[in-house]
């Protein structure tokens, strides 16, 4: 939320396009393509990229799907960037809440029913991913680190429901515990990798 | 069932987590309408949400980047919020529900014929060398592949090869691209005729075709139950057809 907290995590040196991505130098990005800055776009597409198609596939697991919700997703914040108030959020959080919101409804919709029973039993995240650059492995390693330190039960309850895209309802189903302690597992699991990433405001 | 207070409130970790459906996810974001400390809670752990992605980060298929920046240069970006809208900066934020979406359908279809563009190469080269025409072109493509009513039909002309149009009635036009048509002397062209109630219509030369494909040509002035002609006439044009219409087109 608060850019004076990413403030103080800077991106630089040549992996700061990357770094982008992490902090909040997409916040000065989106403003400029709000104002139809087309090179501004190619730089949060670099930035962002990855992680969007990354996190579409993971929930979608349909190469083709991921690939049509990524492309609709980063259109999405060319043309609605001028709605981006950084005020409200970082840049990194206004993007992939888009993009794993438009995965989650295309694995809800009838659409995608087909292509959901395809779909493999839901896992945590993978180790087998693509990762950039060093500054990027030590991001990945960072919010691995931090989910390792969530209680079995909240690491479960978040990821099912991130990477698997599924509701609370059926997140508490498949781990066989009531809805009411899935729900506060979810919030306690974020609270303490909100904690220990330093992302609160 | 009425979930109390206290229920409500530890819905933040499912909704954060986009684990929330229909009406729970309307309660919940009417609660925070109303209640700026859960909108505090529940925004920071939208950010700590947010960096589960480096864990899966993926390289995207080749060809994407190209295909998007594309894309956005011939997409119209959505007006800002400005003070006095605050309920529909709200409904802004609700990203993939938001009733000023470009509709799924428009997008899709405007994806499919980007693909064409690229193929052909042309759009690259719009984009980034050429100004003025071609952006109003683009412009003019946009426009009709993302009006809400965009419709897209495709043909098969008689001596082979397809015609497809994306076509919006609202917009009182029409885009146009074909595939391996047959190849016609080089001072021959296909004419695209419209063909209503009240007679036929010049609607324009098509494009040579590069690859077999022809670059979207976007053709204004449709009226309803009109439908879309070819033939073959002479490279400059013909003033009515004067050949056999290779392919006629109903449109919806």
């Amino acid at each position: 939320m608060g850019d004076a907290e990413q403030a103080a995590d800077p991106p630089g040196g040549p992996a700061g396009q990357r770094r982008a991505g992490t902090g909040d130098g997409l916040a000065p990005l989106l403003t400029r393509v709000a104002r139809g800055d087309e090179g501004a776009f190619a730089a949060v597409y670099d930035a962002t990229a990855g992680q969007v198609y990354g996190v579409v596939r993971r929930v979608l697991r349909d190469p083709a799907q991921s690939e049509e919700v990524t492309q609709d997703v980063l259109l999405e914040v060319w043309r609605t960037a001028t709605r981006f108030d950084p005020r409200r959020g970082s840049g990194l959080a206004w993007v992939m809440t888009m993009a794993h919101r438009r995965a989650v409804d295309r694995v809800r919709s009838e659409l995608a029913a087909t292509a959901r029973e395809r779909r493999a039993r839901p896992e945590g995240p993978g180790y087998d991913t693509v990762t950039e650059t060093v500054e990027a492995r030590f991001e990945a390693q960072r919010v691995r680190r931090c989910l390792e330190s969530l209680t079995g039960l909240q690491r479960e309850s978040v990821t099912l429901a991130y990477y698997g895209g599924h509701t609370y309802r059926e997140v508490a189903s498949l781990l066989e515990v009531p809805v009411g302690t899935v729900k506060t597992r979810m919030r306690d699991g974020l609270i303490r990798l909100r904690d220990c990433l330093g992302v609160d405001q | 069932m009425r979930l109390s207070r206290g229920d409500l409130h530890t819905l933040a970790g499912p909704y954060a987590l986009d684990a929330l459906t229909g009406q729970d996810r309307d309660r919940f974001e009417r609660h925070l309408g109303r209640c700026e400390p859960c909108r505090q809670e529940a925004g920071s752990l939208r950010e700590a949400a947010a960096r589960l992605p480096e864990v899966t980060v993926a390289g995207p298929p080749e060809g994407l980047r190209a295909r998007v920046l594309a894309a956005a240069a011939a997409i119209r970006q959505a007006p800002p919020v400005t003070p006095g809208m605050g309920q529909q900066a709200v409904l802004a934020r609700r990203a993939g529900r938001s009733p000023v979406l470009v509709p799924r359908l428009a997008l899709a279809v405007a994806g499919g014929i980007i693909l064409v563009l690229l193929a052909v190469g042309s759009l690259a080269v719009t984009s980034q060398h050429r100004a003025g025409q071609d952006q109003a072109h683009s412009r003019a493509i946009a426009a009709v592949m993302t009006a809400p009513d965009a419709r897209m039909v495709t043909g098969h002309a008689t001596a082979g090869g397809t015609c497809t149009v994306v076509m919006s009635h609202s917009d009182r036009a029409l885009v146009l691209t074909t595939r391996k048509l047959p190849r016609l002397p080089a001072a021959k062209g296909y004419q695209v005729w419209l063909m209503g109630p009240s007679g036929v219509r010049k609607a324009g030369m098509l494009p040579r075709a590069h690859q077999g494909m022809t670059a979207p040509m976007v053709v204004s002035g449709l009226a309803s139950r009109d439908e879309v002609a070819l033939t073959a006439e002479p490279a400059a044009g013909s003033g009515h057809p004067t050949s056999h219409m290779i392919l006629v087109l109903a449109l919806p």
